[in-house]
């Protein structure tokens, strides 16, 4: 059963795009609609992060209802940091009844990052669990295993860090977040070609390309400063120095960096196993219809 | 063991107004270990007092008395009576049975109590148990996850784990990568296939408030009346 | 008045060998086995009994006799001058002086440092 548009099209086997829309801090709703008209038809699918980097933003929940409302297909993303199972189900209930389908589960940025790094957090499942749980729910039955009469429809996903370490461990945990209900992944941007291509290569190795869509993530860099910066400060990243260096040579790095950005989306759907990209464009969304048709991929 | 760090002082002097006796009353078990409230740091703690209380006028009468466990009452029997303010250098437990054991008597914390933890290296403690009621170490290779990953994540490691330490700190190991290697260097690596289902916390801090009983050493009836004399 | 502890090895001889020239009259010596074994509470009670200043007289880092004893008393000492300060009395009042045992003019120095300390940031805080 096809739950969510995402899904339809990665079953059917398309090249897909996804974007992430960063909430607003506030409740600047018409800023959140102009931005969801302007992407409107250059991604399948748009993540809503949820308090990212643990600054408090506006709830996930609302904004992907808003942007559904916009026309857009939300995901809605949920950390762990944040919430006990007991909100998660029903937010994820009521997120259902909103008409929200896609789930992506996350472990969260821990607290001490964010605006708030005083408050107590929650890590009262992690972000495998969270899948057993959610994945409980859409089968029609809550964690405790009350039967539920009207089932939340969901499409879930998790996230996977080829950059992180151990390395060798990175594809038997996405193997484990496949076997607790992950449908789709979508991976920390790729910046590193090559370190992704062994990570595939180990992936499609274990058959776990058949098991679950990746959908590999992809940043354009305005210049080698982001570069540096992703590269030092940026935990669990892989920056190359060729990358690096790209950056400061170039005459318009901007241009450099969208350059760059679009030949990496067309090397990832040559990867074998790699169903889709995910675009993160922090603070330049705008440039991300430019990203999806100049590398081909336009839904 | 508990691992506690000393108050600044002038935390602790802010919390002496009004008294006039006070008695620094020190421990000779985990916080004398942690160099936070042993025998000497008990003493120093007095002479500071001591001295800030001539400096200003305050006229108080500073003691010092350490103890082997402030926690047990066995041990608390000197201070029975004691009505002035106790400066407490034991941890957070003992500090309540002492001012359970004195009524009369105000106890204040001279230490902040931190965790449960053990040496490590020269002069510092590292965090190793977070009391969960639900012990899952021969899963983990003896490396707690709920203590040592700053997100007690049970399906380790996050995205954040890069070169063997974790994205809070690059002072703090990760604890999964630990638990990875680890697990290889013992053989078990079929633990490493295994999803961990959500946890159950009730026996955990999370439950409530814990009072647990020794089956075999809680008091029946002749034993209550023995101990009372009938 | 200002007590010195003074370590066997490097201190003594050296606080000694000053003394000899005069000029030192409100200095008492304390003789310790390694400056590092100079507790905090001992500093403390010798303000009580009157001390303005104490002065922890130990070997050159690289050099005690002790191996460490030196460097311990060095953090200790900050740690004191810190809580002094802290009960109401004005800043430079602890400090460690290293030195080897022929070194009786970094001793006077580190009184007069001292003295002058006291002088000038006056009495409490």
């Amino acid at each position: 059963m096809t739950i969510s548009g995402l899904q339809g099209s990665l079953d059917a086997g398309r090249f897909v795009v996804t974007a992430e829309i960063g909430p607003p801090r506030s409740c600047e709703v018409e800023r959140l609609r102009e931005m969801a008209r302007m992407l409107r038809g250059w991604a399948h699918a748009f993540n809503l992060t949820d308090n990212q980097a643990a600054n408090v933003r506006m709830s996930s929940i609302a904004s992907s209802l808003i942007c559904l409302q916009e026309g857009l297909e939300p995901v809605m993303q949920m950390t762990c940091r944040d919430r006990n199972r007991i909100a998660m189900q029903s937010d994820v209930i009521g997120a259902s009844a909103l008409g929200i389908r896609n789930v992506l589960c996350i472990s969260g940025d821990h607290q001490t990052f964010g605006n708030h790094p005083q408050a107590k957090n929650v890590y009262d499942i992690d972000s495998i669990q969270q899948l057993m749980v959610l994945r409980r729910l859409r089968e029609g039955a809550n964690w405790s295993g009350e039967a539920l009469p009207e089932p939340p429809q969901l499409y879930l996903g998790a996230a996977a860090n080829p950059f992180a370490d151990p390395f060798e461990f990175r594809a038997r945990r996405l193997a484990r977040k496949a076997e607790a209900g992950a449908q789709f992944i979508q991976t920390q941007c790729v910046l590193d070609l090559e370190r992704f291509r062994s990570f595939m290569q180990m992936v499609v190795g274990m058959g776990l390309h058949e098991e679950v869509h990746v959908i590999a993530g992809v940043i354009p860099l305005r210049s080698h400063k982001a570069a540096l910066f992703m590269k030092n400060k940026v935990a669990g990243m892989s920056v190359p120095d060729e990358v690096v260096e790209r950056l400061r040579r170039a005459s318009d790095p901007k241009e450099e960096g969208i350059r760059l950005c679009v030949e990496t989306i067309q090397e990832l759907s040559g990867i074998k196993g790699v169903h889709g990209v995910h675009i993160t464009a922090i603070a330049w969304e705008d440039i991300i219809p430019r990203l999806v048709s100049e590398s081909g991929i336009r839904p | 063991m508990i691992i506690a760090e000393r108050k600044p002082l002038p935390e602790v002097l802010g919390m002496l107004d009004g008294s006039n006796e006070i008695l620094v009353l020190g421990c000779r078990s985990c916080t004398a270990i942690c160099l936070a409230g042993g025998e000497k740091e008990s003493k120093a703690l007095c002479e500071a007092l001591a001295l800030h209380s001539e400096l200003k006028g305050k006229g108080w009468k500073v003691e010092t008395l350490t103890v082997e466990r402030a926690c047990e009452r066995e041990f608390l029997d000197p201070l029975v009576g004691f009505s002035g303010t106790v400066v407490s250098m034991a941890c957070g437990v003992g500090a309540q049975v002492v001012q359970d054991i004195c009524p009369d008597a105000r106890t204040v914390p001279g230490v902040n109590t931190s965790n449960m933890g053990a040496p490590e290296g020269i002069g510092a403690f590292m965090e190793k148990c977070a009391g969960c009621g639900d012990c899952i170490l021969h899963l983990t290779a003896g490396i707690c996850p709920i203590a040592r990953c700053a997100k007690s994540l049970m399906n380790g490691p996050c995205g954040g784990s890069q070169n063997g330490r974790c994205e809070v700190s690059p002072d703090l190991p990760c604890a999964w990568d630990q638990i990875v290697m680890a697990l290889e260097r013992q053989g078990r690596t079929e633990l490493l296939a295994v999803n961990i289902p959500p946890r159950d916390w009730r026996p955990s801090r999370n439950g409530g408030p814990r009072r647990i009983v020794n089956p075999e050493a809680a008091a029946g009836e002749a034993q209550r009346a023995w101990r009372e004399g009938r | 008045m200002i007590v010195c502890y003074c370590c066997s090895r490097s201190g003594m001889p050296a606080a000694l060998l000053a003394l000899e020239d005069g000029g030192l009259d409100d200095v008492i010596l304390r003789e310790v086995p390694c400056a590092g074994s100079v507790d905090q509470w001992e500093v403390l009670r010798s303000f009580r009994q009157g001390a303005e200043g104490v002065l922890i007289v130990g070997c050159l880092l690289e050099n005690c006799a002790h191996h460490y004893g030196s460097e311990i008393a060095s953090r200790r000492s900050v740690i004191l001058e810190g809580t002094v300060q802290d009960v109401g009395l004005s800043g430079g009042r602890v400090a460690m002086v290293h030195l080897a045992e022929h070194h009786s003019y970094r001793f006077r120095r580190a009184v007069e440092d001292m003295r002058a300390a006291i002088r000038e940031r006056g009495g409490q805080a």
